[in-house]
């Protein structure tokens, strides 16, 4: 009983990979999805990069981000999942911001 | 060295392909006769084509760095950046379709320790950043040197310099930096304390229709003077302030920058410099600098001896950088 349990929530939950590319003028910043966070690395243009495979259970998928950075600074995380990608973007006011986004899974074209 | 002018746009596109998109994590501007120590972590891979008032540059920025899971983890990365620039004292880098040429090359290692925020201060906690630099430079000098009290020899010295710098910048906030830093530079064929002349090459002489005695020239500035080599160094200190934004949150902000700086060389007198003014950043990137209007006082003791005047000791510096995002 314990097995088809477990069989049935690791069925619901799909693996897939998770990319993450972070622009714009702020200082630094860091991702979680599903509350896993996703090593960040600045690349060669300076923009911060990383990828990750996830285990993702429908019916949403929670992103929170942080980022830092001077005033009115602007971030853009591009987050790619199936090939879809989305976006967590926003000004920075005081020094640091957070930001909590769900997103259904139809929004990244994943079968529910 | 003559450079057609295809060449210099291909030169420049290539440079823009290189950076990709562009940002800003450090301060290009020559401030207080030296490089800003400053050096904001984060931002993107800057591309910019600068141009003051006594040179322009062309230069080009690309990082790495540890991967990191937390705004709040240290954070260490490496960062080349290198670019061409006119020859002190000459306006244009490209000039009638001659390419004057100097170079800097530059390895910077930066290790930020995030400002743990407590309560208090929250979202307003700054960082502690170090670093340390190794730089090279290289630009032509054309110098007539003396052999006799009758004759001079003409020629083009590759003047280079070669720098060990290392420093600190404390953020108070994001938007309040301020940087100390220490720099050794071993110079060969170093013109300082020296300037340039006029030297004449006469081609022709003869009178006009008035008698007028005329004589056909080409000049050109050099040092009159045999090239040696020395050490110098310089401490330095700089503050950067983003003290607001002009409008909303697409507008530009404007900021202050500060800087004082000591330079000491085995054969040249000490110097004192400083240098302040305001400045106006890219909108959306705030430690992206695009203009800015500094007032300096260079040598302001005239220890050097060159400026007896002190309105000869004061000057203002005029910066516009440009991104090559810009000239898409």
């Amino acid at each position: 009983m314990a097995k088809k349990v477990a069989d049935s929530e690791a069925s619901r939950a799909q693996r897939h990979e998770v990319a993450i590319k972070l622009t714009g003028g702020m200082r630094r910043g860091s991702i979680a999805i599903e509350a896993a966070s996703i090593p960040l690395r600045k690349t060669g243009d300076g923009t911060f990069e990383g990828k990750k495979t996830l285990p993702l259970e429908a019916p949403v998928i929670t992103a929170t981000s942080v980022v830092k950075g001077a005033l009115l600074a602007k971030y853009d995380f591009a987050i790619t999942i199936n090939d879809v990608t989305k976006h967590i973007k926003g000004h920075i006011r005081d020094g640091v911001k957070t930001d909590e986004e769900n997103f259904p899974f139809s929004a990244f074209k994943l079968d529910e | 060295m003559y450079m057609k002018p295809i060449l210099v746009q291909a030169l420049l596109y290539i440079l823009f392909l290189a950076c990709g998109r562009s940002a800003l994590a450090q301060f290009p501007i020559h401030t207080a006769e030296g490089k800003s120590g400053l050096l904001v972590a984060g931002g993107e891979g800057v591309s910019l084509l600068n141009y003051e008032v006594s040179e322009s540059r062309v230069g080009v920025k690309t990082f790495w760095s540890l991967p990191t899971h937390s705004v709040n983890e240290p954070l260490t990365e490496i960062m080349f950046d290198a670019g061409f620039s006119a020859t002190k004292g000459k306006r244009d880098l490209f000039k009638g379709g001659s390419f004057t040429p100097g170079f800097d090359l530059g390895l910077t290692l930066l290790h930020t320790l995030e400002k743990q925020p407590n309560r208090s201060q929250s979202a307003r906690s700054g960082y502690h950043q170090f670093f340390g630099r190794v730089a090279v430079d290289m630009v032509e000098r054309k110098v007539a040197e003396p052999n006799d009290e009758d004759t001079l020899t003409l020629d083009s010295l590759a003047g280079t310099s070669l720098g060990l710098g290392g420093g600190y910048n404390h953020a108070f906030t994001e938007n309040l930096v301020w940087s100390w830093s220490a720099l050794a530079q071993h110079h060969w064929n170093s013109a300082e304390g020296l300037k340039e002349k006029d030297v004449c090459l006469q081609e022709r002489t003869g009178v006009d229709g008035n008698g007028t005695p005329l004589a056909v020239a080409s000049c050109d500035k050099r040092f009159i003077a045999s090239l040696t080599d020395e050490w110098r160094g310089q401490l330095r200190t700089d503050v950067f302030w983003v003290a607001r934004a002009f409008g909303d949150e697409s507008s530009a902000t404007l900021g202050f920058l500060t800087s004082a700086s000591l330079d000491v060389g085995a054969r040249a007198a000490s110097s004192f410099n400083v240098s302040i003014g305001p400045t106006v950043q890219r909108p959306e990137h705030p430690t992206q600098v695009l203009f800015a209007v500094l007032l300096e006082g260079v040598d302001l003791a005239n220890n050097a001896g060159q400026s007896p005047k002190f309105r000869d000791r004061v000057r203002l510096r005029l910066y516009v950088g440009v991104p090559f995002e810009f000239l898409k």
